[in-house]
């Protein structure tokens, strides 16, 4: 590695998992601009640690960077309402309706059930691994899971045969 | 997985569908060796400033001696100045030179034997604390401390309380910036349909039924807490009488600050259909005082811009407003970013102009920083999540570090 330069292999795993994780990022956090902060400052956590980090489990790593502190920043500083417009999306689609609803509903979750539903349904983890990355318990993992959905049935009723009763 | 899951997984897929492919690696890695380089340099200040702090004597308690102490004298290592860049922008040096302000500690971390109230009672303290740690398995609460005119740390241990929520269910601990009132004698916690305020000097909390989830507070005077959500409206408590109130200015708690006196105005910095505005508030008076346009005329041509502020507008007693905000900067060379750059900002509330902005840089969180409280007409303390309490003279410029770290605690300060 030069000195000035990357470490090509911090730079590989990240180009092959960046765009993946900016999407779970997005999807727990609904802001573009703080999903990109989120993953870029667990990014910098991570290649802080490189070097001890690189021959364990770096992706797991990454992963309870990024989703604790996305649920501790709404904890702590959850913004009370977004006053930019919304991101322009792209038009057409068979289903997006469908997916506006679901996404409107999902915004309505309080952080952590969007994040058990992301890493379970999103990034197909189970429930162990999920309730690792959380720093919780399976059954906690369970219970959040049942809730959220839940809630998505109650805010969004269309959706209801989508989301599953379990 | 069902074919229920399967169509929860589609769902998803599509909701992140148009998020582009970013590429971080060279700036997380770029940003992690700047990162380091800061650590080795303020390691290095810290131990510096720790031999200079033995020699300097304790000071008195009048207000001028609560200001920032003279410059240290030169240290050994390279300690940048702050640079002012135009109009006035200034930016927060690698390595501020760090000088105390008493009696505010260089490092907050609170004594596990700290005395409790109950049986410490404190006459007037300078800040209050609630310590978090997000990378802790721990989640739980952490207890709030007040930090006494002497610089002793002492444990609340009385009322009852905890976590306030929004109606999603999120949660957020109790404290705010602008719990402490402006006499540093009472502590004011929103609690959903309650507020708790905890006497000082009596080691005594008084709980006051309050409709509504209250998450926010700030104080009119030392008498009045003004409760409220993060939307406009709020309710006025006398605390010690035990009676609310409903108030007919439509102010927000959220971008309120306050004020020291109980009849004096209130400023909001926010965001409306039009632009960004000041608003100015008069307790009990339904219409605001005036409602001005931010007038961005010093800092646009150094490319600024500012697209929301968070948390409380911090006023000074001459009309100006401090508040953390988050935007653009589009300068006319070199790297523009839309969006992600993190300031602080002073804002004139007679005539809406943006009359100073501290430019904190993009490698920082959102909502990473807070104005805290004005030291004098002209010093400001600012907490930020790298360097702990600043200082930044928002006459010349100069930014000091106070905290040898950074702070992991929401803090309410009110210097004498």
């Amino acid at each position: 590695m030069r000195s000035t330069g990357v470490d090509s292999d911090f730079a590989a795993f990240v180009e092959a998992r960046q765009h993946r994780l900016l999407r779970s990022a997005y999807l727990v956090c609904g802001d573009h601009h703080l999903a990109e902060d989120l993953l870029q400052g667990a990014l910098v956590k991570l290649a802080l640690r490189w070097g001890r980090v690189r021959e364990g489990d770096p992706e797991a790593f990454l992963r309870t960077v990024m989703y604790r502190d996305a649920v501790s920043w709404w904890r702590r500083f959850r913004r009370e309402r977004l006053i930019d417009a919304p991101p322009e999306r792209a038009a057409g689609g068979d289903d997006v309706p469908g997916r506006l609803v679901f996404e409107a509903a999902l915004r309505r979750l309080p952080p952590r059930q969007r994040a058990v539903l992301v890493l379970r349904y999103f990034d197909d983890l189970t429930e162990a691994r999920t309730a690792e990355i959380l720093g919780v318990t399976v059954g906690t993992v369970k219970s959040q899971a049942s809730a959220a959905l839940r809630k998505l049935r109650e805010l969004a009723p269309e959706l209801g045969e989508m989301a599953g009763r379990e | 997985m069902t074919m229920t899951a399967d169509r929860l997984t589609e769902l998803f897929e599509e909701t992140s569908a148009d998020v582009t492919p970013p590429a971080f690696a060279a700036s997380a890695w770029a940003t992690a060796r700047r990162v380091r380089r800061r650590r080795q340099v303020l390691a290095t200040v810290a131990a510096f400033a720790a031999v200079v702090a033995v020699t300097v004597p304790v000071r008195g308690r009048d207000r001028d001696d609560f200001r920032p102490a003279p410059p240290a004298p030169a240290p050994s290592v390279p300690v940048p100045s702050a640079r002012v860049v135009t109009g006035g922008v200034d930016v927060v040096p690698p390595a501020p030179v760090v000088r105390p302000v008493s009696p505010l500690p260089a490092d907050f971390t609170i004594p596990a034997d700290a005395p409790k109230l109950s049986g410490h009672p404190v006459d007037r303290a300078v800040a209050v604390v609630q310590e978090y740690d997000p990378e802790s398995a721990d989640q739980s609460m952490r207890p709030l401390h007040v930090l006494d005119a002497a610089g002793a740390w002492v444990r609340i241990d009385v009322g009852d309380f905890g976590r306030t929520h929004d109606g999603g269910g999120n949660e957020a601990d109790p404290l705010r910036p602008t719990s402490l009132s402006p006499d540093g004698r009472r502590v004011a916690v929103p609690q959903p349909e309650a507020l708790v305020v905890i006497d000082l000097p009596a080691a005594k909390a008084h709980r006051i039924p309050v409709p509504g989830l209250n998450e926010q507070v700030m104080w009119s005077g030392d008498a009045i807490v003004l409760v409220g959500q993060g939307s406009a409206g709020v309710v006025r408590v006398d605390w010690a009488a035990g009676t609310v109130a409903p108030e007919p200015a439509a102010m927000s708690a959220w971008h309120g600050g306050g004020s020291p006196v109980a009849s004096g105005d209130i400023a909001e910095l926010i965001g409306a259909e039009g632009g960004r505005k000041v608003r100015v508030w008069r307790p009990g008076d339904a219409r605001p005082v005036r409602e001005l346009p931010v007038d961005l005329g010093l800092v646009r041509p150094s490319g600024y811009a500012m697209s929301e502020w968070y948390g409380p507008a911090i006023p000074d007693r001459t009309g100006r407003v401090a508040a953390a905000a988050w935007g653009d900067h589009t300068p006319a060379e070199g790297v523009r970013h839309l969006g992600g750059v993190q300031m602080v900002t002073v804002v004139n509330t007679a005539n809406g102009l943006v009359e100073r902005l501290l430019d904190l840089g993009v490698d920082r969180w959102k909502s990473c920083c807070a104005a805290l409280d004005w030291i004098d007409d002209q010093t400001l303390l600012v907490k930020t999540d790298l360097e702990g309490l600043i200082t930044w003279d928002v006459r010349t410029g100069e930014i000091t570090r106070v905290t040898t770290g950074p702070v992991r605690a929401t803090v309410s300060i009110r210097l004498p």
